[in-house]
């Protein structure tokens, strides 16, 4: 009884964490669609700027979290970031996650030689921290969405290339995949109708653990001034705008703060439930590990 | 046949070679990220009065008019004699310029992860044994959310904390911490009060980041203390009347013990990206935020020689690591 309310309680905090992300990719489309001004223009700024959450400014607008220093309204601004996050997550995880199967397939069906210098490509990237390669990537090119997602893509396949590698060379193994070559199928089509989507489980669940990972790193090198730069918002460099209000207006740093830890928790809560179903089993009726 | 120790220095040396060549290639990589970037390094060194022609005769002293396979030989010549090039920005050898951070960043990075381990292996070894409990249910909330949170957020929160909301509520002046740099600037202390002054201004970026890596530390001695307290020889020890502290003390932290090595070397690489936050927060004079200052100033010199200095740090780290597994656990000493 107490197994089944616990497996419920659980169930509901990945489904909680899903709705909340879907709500906010809502959110981020349809809050600055419909906005009464453009979130980026700066104008009147001594009648608007800095009004407390939940205030209204000297032209009587209402400013649900309210406004940053020049004015512009805080609500709008962050759904705009979200936007950004959300795609960077999306998109900077799901290509690391291609490009790791990709390459981790290839090692582990082809072996050999390509097996091999594919490894060694990955034990060399991830002998950098990703956060040094990413800021020596930044340094290098200019900064921006182009350039932090590239590296992103460039720093973040190592991981899903070995466990896919790892799973394809288990998979071969097994009798269907020798059935499917004794009847003719083609190397190419063996490999990804038949081992790929059998190996693949570890690397969808890394994928989606990478999504908060990328948000963070991406909002980390736009608060140093690194990432996406202003005026185009983004959570980091939102806070890095509130950094020396800290005192006069804390909720210009704390409310793009908030922001981005739901989001990546939210992700992790998803992804560690992911996790948890495709082993199959409640490990121990515990939840929580 | 080779006797045991013979063959255990064998695999040391087999190891060290391949760590040799991974870092060989680290810099490698390093040289051609230099000779990818766009743009001229004549350009960034000279004045903006140069003529064409300095600009081609520093291309000739850099040795950048040569083919790029002549350019790798006297990289690697240089390479060789500790020479990582010249600052741009400072006009100082790379060399001089890191022997400056690195200390800063040793200490830093060395006493938050040690105490990340230090509570991350309690705070996880109490999470497993009261495994379900409400004690248990918190600290993991505490954890998942600590390991979503950016260390520069944070990092910012404590500073608005102990410093203007601690001096607002008029709060003795030892909860007051000091928010920026490494000393107090201009103070002029010597001896205890240095150590004390210095002990004050570290309190908060190393409770900082020693936070962030507990948080993962405790998540990951959970599990790994969760499968060992399932085990059947554990269930015989208390069957035999061992007390729970002596299992939990004696044979759990016993099978702990490998994979908290294996841990040390995966972390560090979190505690170097949580020092760059840090750092930068803080204004502690490091590699982190020397890399992050360099790179504004376009110094590539100074970017990559950092980077090659943090990837030294994760191998030796790595390399560490594996030589130690067998102390940990006397199973793999086959």
């Amino acid at each position: 009884m107490s197994e089944l309310r616990r497996r419920l309680r659980a169930l509901n905090a990945g489904n909680v964490a899903l709705a909340a992300l879907l709500l906010l990719a809502l959110a981020v489309i349809l809050v600055p669609a419909l906005a009464s001004r453009d979130p980026s223009r700066i104008d009147d700024v001594l009648a608007r700027r800095l009004v407390p959450p939940f205030g209204r400014d000297a032209h009587g607008t209402l400013h649900l979290l309210g406004t940053d220093r020049f004015g512009r309204d805080l609500l709008v601004r962050m759904m705009l970031a979200g936007r950004l996050s959300l795609l960077v997550g999306v998109v900077g995880a799901g290509v690391s996650g291609l490009v790791g199967t990709l390459a981790g397939a290839l090692a582990g069906w082809r072996r050999g030689v390509l097996d091999r210098a594919l490894m060694a490509l990955a034990d060399l990237l991830l002998a950098l921290p990703r956060i040094v390669l990413l800021l020596v990537g930044v340094a290098l090119w200019t900064p921006g969405l182009t350039t932090i997602l590239v590296v992103l893509v460039a720093t973040g396949w190592m991981g899903i290339a070995r466990l896919v590698r790892a799973e394809v060379i288990a998979v071969s193994a097994r009798d269907f995949v020798s059935a499917a070559s004794a009847l003719g199928a083609a190397p190419r089509r063996v490999l990804f109708r038949h081992v790929v989507p059998n190996a693949i489980g570890p690397a969808l669940v890394a994928t989606t653990l990478g999504v908060g990972n990328a948000i963070l790193l991406e909002s980390g090198l736009s608060f140093l001034g690194l990432g996406i730069q202003p005026p185009a918002p983004s959570w980091g460099n939102m806070i890095a705008g509130g950094r020396d209000l800290l005192v006069t207006a804390p909720w210009v740093a704390l409310a793009p703060g908030v922001a981005l830890v739901a989001t990546v928790l939210a992700t992790s809560v998803v992804g560690d439930e992911w996790r948890d179903r495709s082993r199959g089993v409640v490990l121990r009726g515990d939840r929580l590990r | 046949m080779l006797s045991p120790v013979a063959s255990r220095s064998v695999n040391v040396a087999g190891a060290l070679v391949r760590t040799g060549v991974l870092y060989w290639c680290v810099l490698s990589l390093t040289f051609v990220l230099l000779r990818m970037a766009p743009g001229d390094p004549a350009t960034f060194l000279l004045p903006p009065n140069a003529s064409g022609a300095d600009a081609v005769r520093l291309r000739a002293t850099l040795g950048l008019d040569q083919p790029v396979t002549a350019q790798y030989v006297r990289w690697t010549r240089r390479m060789l004699h500790g020479d990582l090039g010249t600052s741009f920005s400072e006009g100082r050898p790379v060399v001089a310029v890191l022997r400056d951070a690195l200390p800063v960043s040793l200490a830093l990075g060395g006493a938050s992860l040690l105490l990340s381990f230090l509570v991350g292996t309690i705070v996880g070894i109490v999470q497993g044994a009261r495994r379900g409990s409400y004690t248990d249910f918190t600290l993991t909330i505490i954890s998942v959310v600590l390991a979503a949170s950016p260390a520069y957020w944070l990092g910012l929160g404590a500073i608005a904390l102990f410093t203007y909301v601690a001096s607002s509520l008029s709060l003795p002046l030892w909860v007051r911490l000091p928010a920026v740099g490494m000393t107090t600037p201009g103070a002029d202390l010597h001896g205890f009060a240095h150590f004390v002054d210095l002990l004050r201004h570290a309190i908060l970026p190393v409770a900082l980041l020693a936070a962030i890596g507990a948080a993962g530390v405790a998540r990951y001695v959970r599990t790994s203390a969760l499968d060992v307290l399932d085990a059947d020889w554990v269930r015989t020890a208390r069957a035999k009347g061992v007390p729970e502290r002596a299992v939990l003390g004696r044979h759990l932290l016993a099978n702990m013990r490998a994979p908290l090595v294996t841990l040390f070397a995966l972390a560090l690489p979190g505690t170097i990206a949580g020092s760059v936050f840090v750092e930068t927060i803080f204004g502690w004079p490091g590699m982190g935020r020397l890399m992050v200052t360099s790179i504004s100033a376009r110094d590539y010199p100074v970017v990559l020689g950092s980077a090659a200095a943090y990837a030294l740090l994760v191998i030796v780290a790595n390399f560490v690591a594996e030589s130690l597994l067998p102390w940990a656990d006397p199973r793999l000493r086959e």
